[in-house]
């Protein structure tokens, strides 16, 4: 049987591996190489924390 | 460790996004669907996130206290996906437990203690699994932590124990429909709608509003714990009566939102979850939110309905673009503040100018489609914020492009905004409006120059040198960048005039003229300017200089107050280098006991830099 290959658009690939359709008991036991990596990704992301906090200015109050 | 080939070790597909998906997005669109994917990322990242937080936790015992270990709460998660997947969802998209396991985990990783023991944050992962098993009607009991007296279950509400300590620990106990938290001293049954109030409860409430066929469904939570911005928080509940007027506002800011700027309220509906109410703040807006917490806006309360609809577009820029910055780095870690921009007092890193370029893009759109509506009384008030944003924006955004450390998908993002920014440009506002907002970006410009920037002390002192020889010019001097602001600032800043020009268009002279003394260090100068009595303005600066010869309000005021009599040099001089003026100013002043005229030493280094 004759099969298309998948056309993926480009575009940004993240580090971050899709768990959407990993059950969480599932997620639970993984170990992968994969995993570990994304798993250090995201903790190591957590250094950096954007906080945005802006005053923008408006009418009078009261 | 195999990785590939293995059926037992799967094959992960990441995420990603198209860049057709992210042009739309840096265009300010996507609508729906490209939020709906930035929140499968987030829900992937804060599993992993919680996955990491349970294997170092299950790793070191002690890290729970005298609460149970993780496990239990995973088990029980494990029960929620089974019998309601769409519980375990919410709860994962709570913007509060990504807030909260990014908070830990820093925690953990630093091997540090936060606001509360670390068991009490470790330990909020019962409370998280807790209220996802009460949502999806499941029996079970379980252990939670307690915060001066406050048992929380995320999304739901706080039980109210009595405690003698500052941390405790309650049991939840609960059957389909009825749940009961409690502890040695007290139990509290909560109300058959979470929502609502009862003995020893407090309920988030829920505001759902409509406009048209959109829905927007916000919880108003003034009780998590990590809600905030940086650390936990403690609750601080809200009157009915609050509570009320933010249902009313919001009501009226979503009719506008959703009217002015379809496709983003169409991806609010999918993106915002969470209102932090916090108190109103005279003559200003603030808001807030951080990347951790997807989702979630603090917005003080507003002073009327597009307050809020502005306020709410602009947060929600912040919330699109912190989970578009989760899936790709827009730009290289550079912490130094050295950029200035239209919306801050003091200089920003990269990071927070690419933020407020994103959110002040939208709230420029959102004022300019206002604008557009002809709504009578709000048509200046719009227009006047229309013009004033969206050269505030674009000239941040301009300074921000050719930046080296924006990343290859920064400038992709940089670029569309700016494709659609341009247009914006020469779209016509009244010319008087247009003055009113040159004139607040100009005094704005000028006061972070006075007070950040430092002048090149050898200039300082050739101009110094050439006054005090009486010299009638000096041979050309370069006009100083503002490169390299310095952190501290050199002298406070006052709003006064921007927040009385923006009474007198949004209402009117009477009513700024009424209310100008109440202002926050609004001087008679001041009101002068901004009532278009410019030699009186200046005569007042004057004497305020006369007063205090350091005063960065005061220079940059008699500034304007030049510049709006003619286009002279000292007026040219005190808006594009005050801290030049005022540097030199205060050298003569330490050389000599006679203090300059400042206006006609801003004249004289006015002609003499080219």
């Amino acid at each position: 049987m004759d099969s298309f290959p998948m056309v993926i658009e480009p575009g940004v690939d993240s580090p971050l591996v899709d768990l959407g359709a990993v059950p969480l008991a599932v997620l639970r036991e993984l170990d992968s190489a994969a995993l570990r990596r994304s798993l250090g990704h995201v903790v190591e992301q957590t250094r950096y924390v954007l906080v945005s906090s802006e005053s923008s200015t408006t009418r009078r109050i009261g | 460790m195999p990785d590939q080939g293995d059926l037992s070790f799967p094959v992960f597909a990441v995420h990603r996004l198209a860049w057709a998906d992210f042009d739309r997005l840096a265009r300010g669109g996507g609508g729906a669907a490209v939020v709906e994917q930035l929140r499968r990322a987030e829900r992937s990242r804060r599993l992993l996130l919680l996955r990491a937080l349970v294997d170092e936790v299950t790793k070191n015992p002690g890290l729970s206290g005298p609460l149970p270990s993780p496990e239990p709460a995973w088990e029980l998660l494990v029960r929620v996906e089974e019998k309601s997947p769409a519980v375990l969802d919410l709860m994962l998209a709570h913007p509060y437990t990504g807030s909260w396991v990014g908070y830990t985990t820093r925690l953990l990783r630093d091997g540090i203690t936060g606001v509360c023991p670390i068991w009490v944050h470790v330990g909020h992962v019962h409370a998280l699994a807790a209220a996802a098993a009460i949502r999806a009607g499941l029996p079970f009991q379980a252990e939670l932590p307690v915060w001066q007296g406050g048992a929380m279950l995320p999304t739901l509400g706080l039980a109210r124990l009595p405690s003698g300590s500052p941390w405790s620990v309650a049991w939840v106990h609960a059957v389909p429909g009825e749940a009961t938290v409690s502890n040695a001293m007290a139990a509290v049954r909560l109300p058959r709608d979470p929502a609502s109030d009862g003995p020893g409860w407090l309920g988030i409430r829920r505001l759902t509003v409509r406009s048209g066929s959109r829905t927007l469904a916000v919880r108003l939570d003034d009780l998590d714990p990590y809600r905030g911005l940086y650390e936990p928080v403690p609750p601080q509940r809200l009157d009915d009566h609050d509570a009320d007027s933010w249902r009313l506002l919001l009501r009226r800011a979503w009719r506008l939102v959703v009217h002015c700027l379809p496709d983003i309220a169409e991806a609010m509906c999918a993106g915002l979850d969470s209102l932090v109410p916090q108190p109103a703040a005279p003559f200003r807006q603030p808001s807030a939110s951080t990347g951790e917490a997807f989702g979630s806006a603090i917005i003080a309360m507003p002073a009327d309905a597009p307050s809020l609809a502005a306020t709410l577009v602009h947060e929600f820029q912040h919330i699109r673009l912190g989970g578009l910055m989760h899936l790709a780095p827009l730009y290289r870690e550079d912490d130094r503040e050295r950029f200035y921009t239209g919306w801050r007092d003091d200089p920003r890193p990269i990071g927070g100018v690419l933020q407020g370029v994103y959110a002040f893009f939208g709230v420029t759109a959102f004022w300019r489609a206002l604008a557009a509506r002809s709504l009578g009384s709000l048509d200046r008030r719009a227009a006047f914020e229309f013009a004033l944003w969206r050269g505030e924006t674009w000239r941040t955004l301009r300074v921000l492009h050719d930046d080296a450390a924006l990343t290859q998908a920064g400038r992709r993002l940089v670029d569309g905004i700016a494709g659609v920014l341009d247009q914006w440009q020469g779209e016509p506002v009244p010319a008087d409006l247009v003055r009113d907002a040159e004139s607040v970006a100009a005094d704005h410009y000028a006061g972070w120059r006075i007070r950040f920037l430092r002048p090149d002390p050898p200039t300082v002192a050739t101009i110094t040198n050439g006054w005090l020889a009486g010299r009638p010019r000096l041979d050309a001097i370069s006009p100083p960048t503002d490169r390299d602001p310095t952190p501290v600032p050199d002298g406070p800043w006052s709003r006064a005039r921007a927040d009385l020009i923006r009474l007198r268009v949004a209402e009117s002279s009477t009513a700024m003229s009424e209310a100008w003394p109440s202002i926050p260090d609004a001087t008679a100068a001041d009101y002068a300017y901004a009532s278009g009595r410019f030699a009186q303005a200046e005569l007042g600066y004057r004497r305020e200089l006369a007063a205090g010869a350091d005063l960065p309000a005061a220079w940059v005021g008699l500034g304007l107050a030049l510049a709006a009599q003619g286009t002279g040099p000292a007026g040219r001089a005190l808006l594009a280098y005050p801290e030049l003026v005022r540097a030199a100013h205060r050298r003569i002043r330490a050389i000599t006991p006679r203090a300059p005229d400042p206006v006609g030493l801003a004249d004289w280094i006015g002609r003499s830099v080219r």
